[in-house]
């Protein structure tokens, strides 16, 4: 037990390490972690200024983003893309929020959870189902309308295109977009429009000219939102656009990164990355700015209030839900039928009366059980190790930024927001480059489960952290202060007083990055080698060569996965935690 | 047993710095009742906060019990946890995944303060008992009363045997008659176990029952420090005597020999400072003190005037009046059984009139 007199220590205010275990320990996590995420981002600019070849000093990464065509295509393809995916997006999101949030609609109420839900569902999996949908030569809509409508003898559908991957991006996106609009929609103030309908101003004019510029900060940031996301998404061009030569950001980085012949050509990569740094920090930046305007036009009230709802006849109730149907059809529904579907023949064929009689499941027995032994424990790996630390990790940040009272704790939070805003594969392709050259070769790192585990990390650090101090500010900080009153350390306060208030918290956001970890596809392409394959990266290896085994495999990660999503639902349902 | 020296506190905000503590010193005997005792911004909290240690502050020294737990000079901190004092929050601070006993024995199972195992639950029931609560031990502490959590948060600080107990106005939360209750209950408490108290409030009734001495802060000084008679009878600066009990106050300028001249005529005062004769002063009298006298026999001897009641309310175990004199209106308290209007003259004796150099800080 110490004693006073051995207790003289420097002033705390200006040397974060002043009790020599506890608190140092904390602060030393958290340098530790945010040093890595500082370290990689730098490691792109470095790589950025050197030749792939002969590792000297050169600009010519940068000049190759305009004048090598490959580059400048993809960067092109992304934009066209990008720009398809969040207009997709936005149309689908903001018609759907709108009858959610501010209608009488029937059944709205199941609205949210089953956005929620589908933003879960893996991005490959609705780019399978429409790749065997809309596919020109083998999609099954097109030699529909061949064998069915006469005159035509080509196809009518082309998903192979920067337009028809924006589509598919688009749609999986809604979700995303809905969740962020909901809240600025549920919290417009009434009293806005009711003066205008006081003052003579009909139902659509009072649409036009007050509901929909109050929300409208809303849909921009769910724009800016759904931007970031988009340019650098992986799933959708990696299963559709790769082996068609239809590259952007995320293809291109992967086929830098991955090549067939020579080394990685860490140059280009570098150039790439930062330019996109740039541009999500930039798009960030904006976000943040409409948030903060936005909050002119919200009322802070504590009282229970919501807007007036706008009663809905017959035909706009079944407007409403027919388009909810369509995006939940089009983004889930469709391309697990056709999954399914394409699991049970031996080979894809459209849906036909012959083609029932072909039925077998064959391809679920066929399932390599030993070769998937690999990936399974892999996958399983991540999905509890990633989320484990992560926990930690967060804790430990979090509890600096709220409650250390340490000086300079914004750039605390700050450098804990970088992994959200800039795309993650910018971390994938630096831990790349730290792994090949940094790490040596005896310790066990580069190729193996445990650079997947550091990037599944490092990219996910913003999610504990922000769901965290959001819920530490809710616990009253003298209880903290009692536990230090009467005796206990930091550690001790920390396991004793606050983790246990925090265990719903912690419990729920445990479960939802382990989610994620189990169907991340994009981190564990970009780092795979043969010794750590993760389930979805299979499924992406044998896609073209063995498509109806990959189907049945997504058919069973879905199943195994679903239960797990819905019982999850209803759990934090029923604790009143549903929070993103 | 405590020891402040020259304790400064300053905290930075975006616009300002504001000086919580203005290099404040503070002695509290062993088995004293003491109470910082000032409204809002004064500084007390932030003075008590200082000495348990969950405030650094930023210069001066701090001493417990002749060690030394803080040093502006020579840069020592000792954390909260090892400086050994108990403490009930104003919010109780009463952990709500625990029961009650698991909070009262927590600090004497882990931690800096912790006791050997087989002494635990004895000290844990003595000092449940201690506040009334025996019973309920095993009780999951949410599902408490507010009375009845304070009580947890004071068994709890009573069971560590502290040497100093900080309290942060316990009673605020509790309605008008626990606040009685408890307040007899803690008084008791600390006699019984000799315990040295620093307790905050700004209440001015409550630290009249209950403190040995009482420091009367405001903007982060201690204006004066005395017992309650003391600060009730002799206080050094308007504020002071504002804060205790009602106050009337006459406006003057000062004459000679002790003599303010007022708007209704020459008035006796005593002063505790010398004042000069000409400048702007204000005196203060008590309503207990303006006495009444029915009938126009004043005379101009400094301590009697002519006066008119304007009003008498009856009160039960009292009647207070509204008296104009002059231009001026006085509060005056009196016996309830005698019922006085129309004329009167007021008497005031010189040694009840207290004279202040009116700094414009009372209004």
């Amino acid at each position: 037990m110490a004693t006073l007199s051995d207790t003289r220590r420097a002033r705390p205010s200006v040397n974060p390490l002043h009790y020599l275990s506890g608190r140092s320990l904390i602060f030393g996590l958290m340098f530790i972690v945010l040093g890595v995420v500082l370290v990689l981002l730098l490691v792109a600019v470095r790589m950025s200024f050197m030749d792939s070849m002969t590792k000297e000093f050169t600009w010519a990464n940068y000049t190759d983003l305009y004048g090598d065509s490959f580059v400048f295509t993809a960067l092109k393809n992304t934009l066209g893309f990008s720009a398809v995916a969040i207009f997709v997006s936005l149309l689908f999101a903001t018609p759907i929020a709108f009858f959610a949030e501010r209608t009488t609609l029937p059944g709205r109420g199941l609205i949210f959870p089953m956005m929620l839900i589908t933003t879960l569902i893996p991005g490959f999996f609705g780019a399978m189902g429409w790749l065997l949908m809309f596919h020109p030569r083998i999609g099954m809509m097109n030699k529909w309308a061949i064998q069915l409508i006469p005159g035509i003898d080509g196809p009518i559908f082309n998903v192979v295109s920067v337009v028809g991957m924006g589509i598919i991006t688009g749609l999986g996106l809604t979700s995303l977009a809905f969740i962020m609009m909901a809240g600025s929609f549920r919290a417009m103030d009434p009293a806005l429009e009711e003066s205008a309908q006081i003052h003579g101003m009909g139902l659509m004019r009072r649409l036009r000219r007050i509901s929909f510029p109050l929300v409208w900060p809303g849909i921009l940031a769910a724009g800016l939102y759904v931007a970031t996301i988009a340019l650098a998404s992986f799933d959708v061009p990696a299963f559709i656009g790769l082996s068609n030569r239809i590259f952007t950001f995320s293809t291109m980085m992967f086929l830098m990164a991955n090549p067939e012949v020579d080394a990685p050509r860490f140059g280009i990569i570098g150039a790439s990355s930062v330019a996109m740094i740039f541009i999500a920090l930039f798009l960030s930046w904006w976000y943040f700015s409409v948030i903060r305007r936005s909050h002119r036009y919200t009322v802070v009230t504590g009282k229970n209030y919501r807007p007036k709802l706008i009663r809905l006849n017959k035909r706009w109730i079944a407007l409403g839900w027919s388009i909810v149907s369509v995006k939940i059809l089009f983004s889930f529904a469709i391309p697990l039928l056709m999954l399914v579907w394409a699991s049970l023949l031996p080979f894809f064929e459209p849906i036909s009366a012959e083609a029932i009689g072909k039925v077998t499941l064959d391809n679920y027995r066929l399932i390599p059980w030993s070769v998937l032994g690999g990936p399974l424990k892999n996958t399983l790996i991540l999905t509890f190790t990633v989320p484990t630390v992560l926990v930690i990790i967060g804790l430990a940040i979090s509890w600096i930024v709220v409650r250390s009272k340490a000086p300079g704790v914004w750039a605390v939070d700050t450098v804990a927001f970088l992994p959200h805003a800039v795309p993650n594969l910018i971390f994938a392709t630096s831990m790349l480059y730290v792994g090949l050259f940094w790490i040596p070769n005896w310790i066990p790192f580069h190729g193996t489960i445990w650079i997947l585990v550091a990037v599944f990390v490092i990219a996910r650090v913003s999610f504990p952290t922000r769901v965290y101090n959001a819920a530490l500010l809710q616990i009253h900080k003298e209880l903290d202060e009692a536990g230090y009153i009467f005796g206990l350390g930091t550690i001790r306060v920390l396991w004793r007083v606050t983790t246990p208030l925090l265990m719903p918290t912690i419990l729920y956001s445990w479960i939802w990055m382990a989610l994620l970890a189990y169907r991340e596809l994009t981190l564990a392409a970009f780092l795979s080698s043969s010794e750590n394959v993760t389930l979805p990266m299979y499924i992406f290896s044998i896609f073209n060569s063995d498509r109806p085994v990959a189907a049945a495999l997504s058919v069973v990660l879905l199943v195994v996965m679903l239960p797990l999503i819905v019982s999850y639902f209803i759990w934090t349902r029923r604790r009143g935690q549903l929070a993103t | 047993m405590i020891n402040a020296e020259q304790v400064l506190k300053v905290f930075h905000t975006k616009e300002n710095d504001v000086v919580a503590l203005d290099r404040v010193d503070l002695q509290v005997d062993e088995g004293e009742f003491f109470v910082l005792l000032g409204p809002s911004g004064s500084g007390k909290t932030t003075l008590l906060r200082c000495v348990g240690g969950l405030e650094d502050p930023d210069g001066g020294e701090i001493h417990l019990g002749g060690d030394l737990v803080y040093s502006g000079n020579t840069n020592v901190v000792v954390p909260p946890e090892l400086r050994r004092v108990g403490m009930v929050f104003q919010s109780y601070a009463i952990w709500p995944h625990m029961t009650v006993a698991d909070n009262v024995g927590l600090p004497l199972k882990e931690g800096n303060m912790k006791v050997p195992r087989d002494q635990v639950d004895a000290k844990v029931k003595r000092a449940l008992e201690l506040v009334g609560l025996q019973d309920l031990g095993p009780r999951p502490a949410p599902l408490l009363s507010g009375g009845q959590q304070q009580r947890v948060a004071l068994a709890r600080a009573l069971a560590v045997e502290p040497r100093v107990l900080l309290m942060d106005e316990p009673l605020s939360n509790l309605d008008a008659r626990l606040r009685e209750e408890v307040r007899a209950e803690i008084k008791n408490l600390a006699k019984q176990m000799g315990l040295t108290v620093l307790y905050v409030t700004h209440d001015q009734e409550e630290a009249m029952d209950l403190a040995d001495r009482i420091a009367v802060m405001h903007l982060g000084r201690i204006l004066q420090l005395g017992s309650s008679e003391e600060l009730y009878m002799n206080p050094v600066e308007p504020r002071v005597a504002q804060f205790f009990g009602e106050m009337n106050w006459v406006k003057g300028e000062m004459g000679d020999a002790g003599v303010v001249n007022t708007s209704f005529g020459a008035m006796k005062a005593t002063t505790n400072s010398a004042i000069a004769s000409g400048s702007k002063v204000r005196v203060g009298v008590r309503p207990e003190h303006v006495e009444l006298v029915p009938g126009q026999g004043a005379a101009a001897d400094g301590l009697s005037f002519p006066a008119e009641i304007l009003s008498q309310t009856f009160l039960g175990d009292r009647r207070t009046f509204t008296v104009k004199l002059g231009d001026t209106i006085l509060t005056a308290r009196g016996d309830p059984e005698v019922s006085i209007s129309g004329a009167v003259t007021v008497r005031i004796q010189p040694n009840r009139a207290s004279c202040f150099a009116d700094d414009g800080s009372v209004d």
